[in-house]
């Protein structure tokens, strides 16, 4: 099939850039001072022990070494072991993941169903005071400290109104997470047909998806009203109206499927970002994800922990454009595959 | 009275049996940072009922502008802002949006230079055809469907089931402008604007394009309005042709009196500069630029351009003098142009 | 991947393109007029100068100094003496706020102004050099693009240990390939153009030439990207400041206020951190603003 050739294109196209980024976050590591072996083996550790551990990590070795190692193991899925859990890092990144995702997706879900009417309005409305006002709120929603707009969305809604639960991460203490199926809560909830873990699943994300939902809107909406902008003075809707469609039409059938394909391509980006990236987010509402984890590694200079987290983050980053890529491919019909 | 006199005479009669849009002192202006462009300025002109009208100029001329005026879809910042435009008896420019929606396409349609970048690029042919046939038509998908296929037969297009699954990057030039007629025709216009509508084609194309805009006049009996800066194309296709330059139409006649008598100094020009199939070695130029529409000259706007101008031309702003059926031009020596063309000779 | 992403502003390319025209000056001029008549930009520029009017004249306008320690007067809320409350060590949070403009604002500016200088000697190089040097170069900038940002930065400020220049730096690194972006591609413009044709032409030296073409063409597409990321850069350091690995606790500036704010967070005193917070989004909007404004000057479709 066409398709599967032009995804399996696209894959070896991206295999440089992650071979990249593993290269380089290994030497960034590397680089970052403060030894984490002595920080294992503690302040007690005779100079002979440590360099013996550091022996048997192979730290020793010449970086070349170290970084062939680091690659091999890592393509038989191998990422070390983390400082702080003392588990595979793979294990920990792979039990973090749902967490995050879950919360990335609902957060993004949110952003565009706000970004998208917002853009197209203001595109609309050009140079209108609706135009101007849409354009604020959009920008606002990007210009708070990320931190801080979860600090007042839980001073108000859990201190003050207290119709939210606090920050205590994707459950109450006292409940126990639905079998796993998906590794969302939500999900895996409704599976189980528990419908009171489904609504405290539900009550902890609304906030934290508020959060990410406000900042993740900004660039959405900007892009959507500048591609709409240009959609709608472009000499095909000229046409359009030449002919007399309906204004309706005109946006929704015409316009707006041109408009949304770069648009896709940012919502990917962003996406990409947000799910390695939402650290400040996890870190307040103790979110038990990928981003409280790396920043506990990077607080316990836990090596092996950052250096999977990165790696992983970049593959997402890298993965969210390859599908984006698909989807324009399908989408837009002068793509040749 | 002559039989020539006589032909004529049934000539007027045909074409002034009902001039189905007269456009009438029309004034459209942009308002651009460095002051206010008039580009039309009191334009007025008739199209008859069938009648395929060229209308010639350079660029910025005002011509395209016009064709955008009658069917109200002037870009920002351009506005009309006097003048009217009476269409089968009713002033276009004071029907509300939603009128000029309902007139646009089943009325009144366009096709446009650059027909590939016309059409929507992520719509197949069959989508555009079927959206207009759908929303103006009130047609079921179905009955769409089969009508665009006859749409496209109709501008001869091969295997047009086919066809309607292509894209517009799929066609080729000549293609896409056969679609955009066919879209333009879908809903029986009396009324169709065509802005360059070969501009950019193949010699071969254009006149296949000329034939097919030929063509559905004479099936549909609709009006066409061909804007163009080819006067060997509007030779080719046109009844009539009227002349602009700087937003006002110069001169008017019948086709074969254009060619035979022009009489304005800025068609002599036009004419001339043409390229003829028999290749002179140099194409002499009309000397300067199309004027400046913010400050415009004063009298007749071609005075800084022409040989014959005086101070009276400087002055007063010449009337259309009539000289022949149907055939006038604005001009205050139109006597010592022709001896001069006559001495030329 | 040369797609923006969320954080690098979106510079159509006809902007860098269209830029390549008409005397300097004259743009200057066009733009000013467009500025002018763009609303959100001027609300912008006005916010702005309100900034930084009150990092000019804290020391007058504030009614404590920026670190005026006193007992008696810890953790109060808004009242009259004390226009915002006071901290946790009875600090006038209103002083702090005017004084921590001065720090926001030159962090920001440091990190900027480094990030333009590296990012746009490495995209103009690149895009001058050519070939395979330009592909790897603009590979590396897609991979630190993919990087998560905020982890690069805590990483990079853990290393470096706590202090303004560690903020300082850490946020100029992010911001390096928008700037290395741009110029690369000014760059490529700038080679192709007809103006460096004809100076190759006559044997003038090309490289000279080059450069004095690229730099004035690309101030305004600077200027904008810069304005954006003036607005970055301030929500950055706070960030790095809030978790600890920035600016000290102990001097007045904003993140770091918010950090002293989340400690006392379940008692309730939200004015430590509201008024902060409030300072810098009052700031980053005013950037925001005054960048959006502009691409749409330079992106005259959109005016």
């Amino acid at each position: 099939m066409r398709l599967a050739r032009y995804i399996i294109r696209r894959l070896l196209f991206l295999i440089p850039v992650l071979l990249g980024a593993i290269f380089l976050t290994f030497l960034l590591t590397r680089m970052v001072p403060g030894n984490p072996i002595e920080r294992v083996a503690g302040p007690y550790a005779s100079d002979e022990a440590v360099e013996e551990m550091k022996r048997q990590a192979g730290l020793l070795d010449p970086w070349y070494v170290q970084f062939w190692n680091y690659l091999k193991d890592l393509l038989q899925g191998d990422m070390g072991i983390s400082f702080q859990t003392n588990q595979a890092v793979t294990t920990d990144l792979r039990d973090r993941f749902p967490a995050s995702f879950e919360l990335v997706f609902f957060g993004m879900l949110l952003a565009v169903a706000l970004a998208l009417p917002l853009g197209i309005i203001s595109a609309m409305k050009q140079g209108t005071w609706i135009d101007h006002l849409t354009r604020i709120i959009a920008v606002l929603g990007v210009s708070m400290p990320i931190f801080w707009i979860a600090l007042i969305l839980i001073s108000t809604f859990y201190n003050r109104l207290g119709w939210l639960p606090g920050p205590q991460g994707r459950l109450p203490i006292a409940m126990s997470p639905p079998p796993e199926v998906t590794g969302l809560y939500t999900v895996d909830s409704l599976i189980a047909g528990d419908f009171d873990t489904f609504r405290a699943a539900t009550r902890q994300l609304v906030l934290p998806v508020l959060t990410i939902g406000l900042t993740a809107m900004a660039p959405i909406a900007r892009m959507t009203r500048a591609t709409m902008i240009d959609a709608l003075n472009s000499d095909y809707i000229r046409t359009a109206r030449s002919l007399g469609l309906p204004t309706r039409v005109i946006v929704t059938r015409n316009a707006l499927k041109n408009s949304l394909i770069p648009v896709l391509t940012l919502i990917a980006a962003v996406f990409g970002y947000a799910i390695g990236g939402e650290v400040l987010v996890e870190y307040i509402f103790t979110w038990p994800g990928l981003g409280k984890y790396s920043f506990d590694a990077i607080m316990g200079s836990d090596f092996p922990a950052v250096q999977g987290f990165i790696i992983l983050a970049v593959a997402m980053y890298v993965l969210a454009y390859l599908i984006v890529d698909i989807l324009i491919a399908i989408l837009d019909p002068r793509i040749e595959y | 009275m002559t039989t020539n006199d006589l032909q004529t005479h049934i000539q007027d009669a045909e074409q002034h049996r009902a001039p189905m849009l007269e456009v009438r002192e029309l004034e459209t202006q942009f308002f651009t940072r460095k002051g206010v462009a008039r580009v039309l300025d009191k334009l007025s002109f008739d199209i008859g009922k069938g009648e395929i009208v060229g209308l010639v100029g350079e660029s910025g001329s005002g011509k395209s502008v016009t064709g955008f005026s009658i069917v109200n879809l002037i870009k920002s910042p351009g506005k009309i802002v006097a003048g009217e435009i009476l269409f089968e008896g009713r002033d276009l420019t004071k029907s509300t949006e939603d009128q000029m929606r309902e007139i646009r396409g089943k009325s009144i349609a366009m096709i446009f230079q650059n027909p590939r970048g016309s059409l929507n690029p992520v719509l197949s042919v069959g989508d555009q055809l079927c959206q207009v046939l759908k929303y103006r038509q009130g047609m079921s998908k179905e009955q769409a469907k089969r009508r665009a296929i006859e749409l496209l037969t109709l501008v001869h297009i091969p295997e047009p089931e086919r066809r309607l699954k292509a894209y517009p990057h799929q066609l080729s030039g000549g293609m896409a402008q056969r679609v955009m007629i066919a879209m333009a025709i879908s809903c029986g216009p009396e009324l169709l604007i065509a802005d360059e509508p070969t501009t950019g084609l193949d010699v071969t194309i254009e006149y296949q394009i000329i034939q097919l805009l030929k063509e559905m006049r004479d099936l549909t009996g609709t009006s066409v309005i061909v804007i163009t800066h080819d006067l060997n194309m509007a030779a080719e296709v046109c009844d009539r042709i009227m002349v602009m330059y700087a937003g006002k139409v110069v001169e008017q006649a019948p086709v074969d009196q254009f060619f035979s008598r022009p009489s304005h100094p800025y068609t002599l020009g036009l004419l001339a500069s043409r390229p003829s199939l028999h290749g002179s070695a140099e194409i002499p130029t009309i000397p300067g630029n199309v004027p400046d529409l913010i400050h415009r000259p004063s009298g007749c706007s071609f005075h800084p351009r022409c040989r014959w101008a005086t101070a009276e031309c400087s002055a007063t702003e010449p009337e259309p003098q009539t000289i022949g059926p149907h055939h006038t031009a604005s001009c205050h020596h139109l006597e010592e142009v022709q001896r001069d063309i006559a001495a030329a000779r | 991947m040369s797609a923006p992403t969320a954080n690098t502003p979106v510079i159509p390319a006809s902007a860098t393109d269209a830029a390549l025209t008409p005397p300097l000056r004259e743009r200057a001029g066009d733009f000013w007029f467009v500025l002018r008549r763009n609303p959100t930009a001027m609300i912008g520029l006005l916010m702005i100068a309100v900034v930084i009017l009150s990092a000019i004249f804290a020391p007058w306008i504030a009614p404590y100094p920026a670190n005026q320690i006193d007992f008696a007067v810890v953790s109060q809320p808004p009242s009259r003496a004390h226009l915002f409350g006071t901290d946790q060590f009875g600090q006038d949070i209103f002083s702090r706020i005017l004084f921590g403009a001065r720090i926001d604002l030159l962090i920001a500016l440091s990190a900027v102004v480094i990030s333009l200088l590296v990012g746009s000697i490495y995209g103009a190089v690149s895009g001058y050099v050519g070939g395979l040097t330009d592909e790897v170069a603009m590979r590396i900038m897609d991979i630190l693009q993919g990087f998560p940002r905020f982890i690069f930065a805590m990483g990079i400020a853990y290393a470096l240990g706590p202090g303004i220049q560690t903020v300082v730096i850490a946020t100029a690194v992010l911001n390096i390939p928008g700037y290395a972006r741009l110029m690369r591609s000014s760059m490529l413009s700038a080679k192709t153009s007809q103006y460096a044709m004809a100076a190759k032409a006559i044997g003038a030296n090309h490289r000279a030439i080059l450069f004095q073409h690229l730099v004035p063409n690309c101030l305004i597409p600077i200027f904008v990207i810069s304005t954006m990321q003036f607005g970055w850069a301030i929500l950055e350091a706070a960030g790095l400041s809030f978790i600890g690995l920035g600016v000290e606790t102990s001097r007045a500036e904003w993140g770091a206020m918010i950090q002293l704010g989340f400690q006392d967070f379940l008692q309730g005193h939200w004015w430590m951190y509201t008024f902060p917070g409030l300072a810098i989004a009052w700031t980053v909007l005013g950037f925001n603003l005054l960048g959006d404004g502009l691409q749409d000057v330079l992106d005259p479709r959109r005016r």
